[in-house]
């Protein structure tokens, strides 16, 4: 909003009709509120004003000319004509204007039917052309691999450059040319940037347009269905646009999630592994060495029963079941019930964080969209939103660019999100522990050698810390050991002040810290995959990446060793291979559920499409084998009262219930702040202090554009737009040196 | 990319305001005059030495007429095309020259001499039609008469080895 919310209320009158309106807010935004819309085309409710494109103009009384509303703010007593023979006059010859160039191409235009330019023409433009001078045709180029530049759809609003400049902080997009051949382009004509889409989102012409999109179905010919994006943490709501069994696209609109209208370019352009040809799409059971098709009923008898033999021959603990931090809470809660039927203790999943020492630490609040918009000091310490969690990189620079904020970064690696510090102390590698040693009072000497910065570094961000009333810490998963515990608790280590600290874990997959509450109270993923083919001698694992690390051939090896393995997933991983029994598995996209969000929130998933194949949602399957093998299992069949457990069992999801996140969207969890010890933070960090070697140089790379945020993951892997683009370099960001030109301050 | 003198003053431009990105006009001027014309490449050594993003100079390069993207002929024919010249007859003028030098608005003479460029108002509408000649004076109230002196001038004086 580009206006401060206010209990003051003014009266102003709108053609002769009286409206009470908030005091101080703009014109076009207090009508919108009375259900008045003015049509325009450069606003935009997030944005700074541009007042460029004069479609909003209203008459206002007493003023000798028209006046954008969107720059206008009301005033008591305000007259105001918005619907009157000059005003229509006036907007039929805006866009006569605006279209004096326009190809008129609507029917072959993949914008039609949600186009503003559209929508306003028809509204109010005039039914015939009378300019008869020749336009310049500009044909669609690409700009990227995600998208295409109609140049002459154009009508300069500038939303697309601002948003660049502004939300993404990269300012990839140019105007080029003046007058009559002005064009929105690139530098060299193809797009350096982080790819994120955005510009074609907001853009209100068939314009800038996704390439994913180019010659798709008519929008109004799809169903479009709000869920939670499947890649990160920061857990994006995500409208998924889809025709039959077939996904086409993913985007934001309306703002209507804690992400408003942004996505990043994976929650954007990466969907195309939901309706993969590679999915797996029916049960496979091994006969004579090989993997055949199989009933449903045939293949989970096959498991219950293989995984009851060997837990009679070797005992339950022989048994392991493994979750996952992409699946849902509802598929990791009914994972947890199998591994309960059974009675083994080895339940687990891969985390991505150390979020058991980070939760039995932090202390306050997880931060949320609020606290982050909200702060005065924004503390990220080793992590880099910029590339690992794009939402918090572009919800934290915006109180940054108001000046509402300053933000401070420590790191080992120069991270990106360093570009818009006020400082950035750059520590050697491991030298996390050391710094908080210094902010928490220790020796400032020891302290700065330890961390491979000047006292004086750790002396100013104590203070620079110490001033915040509402400080974010943002704790990367640099931070290890003794670092993690105190980062996740810094509010104790600075001296006492009246100061609110939110924090927030930098963690990376969508539902880490789902999994973390549902499985968190397991044992360790290492004991479990270090014990394959020795104790365990059989498997459960779901959405699990087995062999996606270093030790890959020695995975290998152990799941040779299992008597028997069971692999649920969407895909035929590395480990599908090897098993015995492959449960296709829904993705996101064709189920309900929920995940929980970097902040904690827990969130809604919604169904798009039926599941592909005959695959099954992770929740429903693990729920038949808990049954067949004896549990008793309340919840044939649905996933809410799936949830409803498991906000039985939890407290922390006690009051996020379906019914609040329908009306709220976002729901926190609630959890117990710990009260972490202050000397034994201190003495840990003393201790993890004099173990930092010190003779570590410091990592002088600085972090590429897309060094990580191009990364593809094993989803993005099947997502055929997002492979071809990363893989082959079509994506690129900007260069390194361009990057460090822009950096205001140096790093120290 | 620079002579050391011209990266000489680019430091002292960059001393005269207080935000760099006030410094690209007058610091294009020094690049364009080494080289004639400004490449993308020298756009964006630029962009870095000042510490602003490529598309930012490219806007500004792209912007005014005065700046070349491409190499130009000896004699850079600036026509103005905007309404009081162009109801002053510019169409007819750069017209003529184009059918003259047997090349399109934009284009270069094949003995590299001539470049006709359509550009925007240069103030001086109320001479119109007009045109200007690389950074010199203008021509004003132009005819063909005049364009063809102007043209035989400028070929004389390439000759003569005196332009
Ligand atoms: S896709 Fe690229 S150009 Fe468009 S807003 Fe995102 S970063 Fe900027
Ligand atoms: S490309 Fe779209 S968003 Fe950008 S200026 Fe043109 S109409 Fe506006
Ligand atoms: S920022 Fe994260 S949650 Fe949002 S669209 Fe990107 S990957 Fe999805
Ligand atoms: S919306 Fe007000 S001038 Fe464009
Ligand atoms: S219109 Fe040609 S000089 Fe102004």
């Amino acid at each position: 909003m580009s206006t401060d919310t206010t209990t003051q209320t003014c009266t102003i009158t709108v053609d002769g009709v009286p409206v009470v309106v908030p005091a101080g807010a703009l014109l076009i935004e207090a009508l919108k509120m009375q259900g008045i819309d003015i049509p325009n085309f450069c606003y935009y409710h997030n944005l700074p004003a541009q007042a460029s494109c004069r479609m909003c103009l209203v008459r206002i009384e007493k003023m000798p000319r028209l006046q954008p509303s969107c720059t206008t703010v009301v005033r008591d007593g305000m007259a105001v004509e918005i619907n009157t023979p000059e005003i229509l006059d006036m907007r039929r010859g805006m866009l006569e204007f605006m279209l004096a160039n326009h190809p008129l191409d609507c029917p072959v235009c993949d914008r039609g039917g949600e186009c503003e330019l559209q929508d306003n023409a028809f509204k109010f433009g005039r039914v015939d052309a009378r300019f008869t001078e020749e336009k310049h045709p500009a044909p669609d180029v690409d700009i990227s691999p995600f998208i295409y530049n109609d140049a002459q759809r154009c009508v300069f609003c500038y939303r697309c450059i601002r948003v660049c400049d502004i939300w993404m902080d990269v300012g990839a997009l140019a105007k080029l040319n003046r007058g009559a051949h002005e064009t929105i382009g690139t530098f060299d004509g193809w797009l350096d940037c982080e790819h994120c889409g955005n510009c074609v989102d907001v853009c209100p012409t068939g314009t800038l347009l996704h390439t994913s999109y180019k010659f798709g179905p008519r929008p109004w010919t799809l169903d479009e269905t709000e869920t939670t994006c499947s890649y990160c943490a920061d857990g994006c709501r995500v409208r998924l646009g889809s025709r039959g069994d077939t996904v086409h696209r993913s985007i934001a609109r309306d703002g209507t999630g804690i992400n408003e209208e942004f996505l990043c370019v994976k929650g954007r352009y990466g969907f195309g592994y939901i309706n993969s040809g590679e999915r797996v799409t029916q049960p496979l059971v091994r006969k004579n060495g090989e993997l055949h098709p199989a009933t449903w009923d045939d293949a989970l008898e096959h498991v219950a029963k293989r995984l009851g033999e060997v837990s009679k021959a070797k005992g339950a603990d022989a048994v392991a079941v493994l979750g996952s931090t992409r699946i849902t809470n509802e598929g990791n809660f009914a994972v947890a019930e199998v591994a309960k039927a059974i009675g083994t203790p080895n339940i687990s999943y891969e985390p991505d964080y150390d979020l058991s020492t980070f939760m039995k630490s932090v202390g306050g609040r997880l931060a949320t969209k609020a606290d982050v918009l909200s702060a005065d000091v924004i503390f990220v310490i080793g992590g880099d939103p910029k590339e690992d969690q794009p939402l918090t990189a572009h919800h934290l620079v915006q109180p940054v660019f108001k000046g509402k904020a300053a933000l401070y970064v420590a790191s080992s690696r120069l991270v990106r999100i360093r570009k818009r510090a006020s400082k950035f102390v750059h520590l050697r590698p491991g030298g996390e522990a050391a710094l908080l040693l210094g902010l928490a009072g220790g020796s400032l000497e020891v302290a700065a050698k330890a961390a491979g910065c000047a006292p004086s570094d750790i002396e100013s961000l104590r203070s620079s810390l110490e001033g915040g009333r509402k400080v974010v810490v943002m704790v990367g998963s640099d931070c290890r050991g003794a670092a993690l515990e105190a980062a996740s608790s810094l509010g104790t280590l600075l001296a006492q002040g009246d100061r609110e600290v939110t924090y927030r874990p930098l963690v990376f997959d969508n539902n880490s810290i789902g999994a973390f509450d549902v499985l968190g109270q397991g044992v360790p993923y290492a004991s479990i995959t270090g014990s394959l083919g020795d104790s365990i001698s059989a498997l459960y694992a779901v959405g699990a990446d087995l062999m996606d690390g270093e030790d890959a051939e020695a995975v290998r090896a152990r799941l040779g060793r299992l008597d028997f393995l069971v692999v649920q997933d969407l895909f035929m991983t590395d480990a599908a291979l090897l098993a015995e029994v492959v449960l296709p598995a829904s993705t996101y996209a064709e189920q309900d559920g929920t995940f929980t969000n970097i902040a904690g929130e827990v969130q809604r998933v919604h169904k798009a499409i039926d599941p592909v194949g005959s695959t099954r949602p992770d929740w429903l399957i693990a729920s038949q084998i808990a049954r067949l093998l004896g549990a008793e299992v309340k919840y044939r069949g649905s996933v809410s009262a799936v949830y409803r457990s498991l906000t039985e069992s939890n407290p922390a999801y006690a009051n996020a219930t379906y019914v609040r996140m329908m009306t709220e969207g976002a729901v926190q969890t609630e959890r117990p702040s710990a009260s972490p010890d202050r000397s034994a933070l201190v003495s840990a960090l003393t201790s993890a202090t004099a173990a930092t070697d010190t003779t570590a140089r410091h990592n002088e790379v600085p972090t590429e554009m897309g060094e990580r945020l191009f990364h593809l993951g094993t989803i993005g892997k099947y997502s055929k737009l997002l492979a071809d683009a990363f893989e082959d370099g079509k994506a690129k960001g900007r260069s390194v040196e361009e990057e460090a030109a822009l950096i205001p301050l140096k790093s120290v | 990319m620079l002579t050391p003198e011209r990266e000489k003053k680019i430091d002292e431009l960059l001393t005269r305001y207080p935000s760099s990105r006030s410094a690209l006009l007058p610091a294009l001027w020094v690049a364009q005059e080494q080289y004639g014309w400004i490449s993308l490449e020298l756009q964006k050594y630029l962009a870095i030495r000042l510490g602003i993003t490529p598309e930012q100079v490219r806007e500004v390069v792209t912007f005014y007429s005065m700046y070349n993207e491409r190499p130009v002929g000896k004699y850079h024919l600036q026509v103005c095309c905007t309404t009081p010249c162009m109801l002053m007859g510019s169409d007819d003028v750069i017209g003529y020259l184009e059918k003259k030098l047997d090349i399109r608005r934009g284009q270069t003479t094949a003995d590299g001499l001539f470049t006709v460029s359509q550009v925007e108002c240069l103030g001086s509408c109320g001479t119109a039609p007009m045109l200007q000649v690389n950074r010199e004076k203008y021509d004003e109230n132009l005819t063909y008469e005049k364009v063809d002196a102007l043209v035989d001038r400028l070929r004389a004086q390439a000759e003569g080895g005196n332009g």
